[in-house]
């Protein structure tokens, strides 16, 4: 004979990343530090953004990076020659994604008293990473010239959830086959509060706008904690 | 793509709630584990059970199966589950087992 027993749980899925995003949340306020949360497909020009973006703000703003990959080092190796401060490695080993956990665990190497931003490049991937929350005060998603004008429309999550938009590789406009303005339309049409940005990590075009928009954000914090 | 991580979420809640239950061990009398899919959740619901059965039907679980239940909105939630504390439990893997292997030269 059997004897069946149901079990009401009703829990969210999402309920213990989420518990480990405020979390981390809760330190990176209390230590005054905004925190962005990088998001692309592959191969748009994260790590490269990141790389011009320690060389112009490195002495200026003291910037912690939290960067995953699915497998290799490579990009924190890169960002490392451009920085003398802390590049932390997540390789998922398959995960598409990183989670607030694994947040968690790179923050307790970040010194967050020596610390004005901290940004963490997710896993190159439009679909996944924007559903995993890490605890940052927003995300921001790169998208490029050599990608199609319609990738606000066909991953509208990642744009949807975002605040900022950075367009790179615009130094490649006059040899690809890219609409500019329908892309940044698209993005706008599906989250009209998108902050754009137009850059080239190559050339550095557009990058004074950016880290003018990271620094901003670094003041904007320092004054919130002199209140 | 990353549904393998959610089925395994919702097994690591279940587990937690089958201890609460029933203690440490009792993993092997669950038999079915409701979960409800918004449909805004970005989550392939057949992907998503795939993964689950492949995890309820294997060891510490061994004999549970998943039903999913489409909802509207971005929520993905463990509804309810099953446990069914007579039948005999699936057998375990024996790893107790000697094996002995003949050398034929």
């Amino acid at each position: 004979m059997s004897v069946r027993t149901i079990v009401n749980v009703r829990e969210r899925v999402m309920a213990r990343n989420d518990d480990f995003a405020g979390t981390v949340r809760g330190r990176l306020t209390a230590a005054r530090i905004p925190s962005l949360n990088l998001l692309s497909s592959p191969g748009a020009g994260k790590t490269a953004l990141l790389e011009a973006t320690l060389q112009r703000l490195g002495d200026t703003v003291r910037i912690a990076i939290l960067t995953g990959d699915v497998q290799t080092q490579n990009d924190a190796d890169r960002l490392a020659k451009h920085t003398d401060r802390l590049v932390q490695a997540v390789v998922t080993g398959g995960a598409c994604h990183l989670d607030a956990s694994q947040v968690l665990n790179g923050l307790d190497a970040v010194p967050l008293d020596d610390t004005d931003l901290l940004i963490v490049e997710n896993v190159g991937n439009l679909v996944c990473p924007s559903h995993w929350d890490l605890g940052e005060d927003a995300k921001v998603v790169v998208m490029s010239t050599t990608e199609g004008e319609d990738k606000p429309l066909k991953y509208p999550a990642a744009f949807q959830r975002a605040s900022v938009v950075v367009l790179n590789k615009i130094d490649l406009l006059p040899y690809v086959p890219y609409d500019a303005e329908l892309a940044i339309r698209n993005a706008l049409s599906v989250n009209p509060a998108l902050r754009v940005f137009r850059t080239s990590a190559r050339t550095g075009e557009g990058l004074d706008e950016w880290c003018a928009y990271l620094a901003s954000l670094v003041a904007v914090s320092r004054a919130s904690a002199s209140v | 793509m990353h549904e393998l991580s959610l089925a395994n979420e919702i097994c690591n809640i279940v587990e937690r709630e089958v201890q609460r239950e029933r203690g440490a061990g009792a993993l092997s009398c669950v038999t079915l584990v409701a979960v409800e899919v918004g449909d805004a959740a970005n989550v392939e619901p057949n992907s998503l059970q795939f993964c689950l059965d492949a995890l309820l039907g294997t060891h510490p679980f061994g004999r549970g199966r998943s039903t999913l239940q489409m909802v509207s909105g971005d929520d993905l939630r463990v509804s309810w589950f099953e446990i069914d504390d007579e039948s005999p439990p699936a057998t375990p893997l024996d790893v107790t087992s000697t094996y002995v292997l003949e050398v034929v030269s």
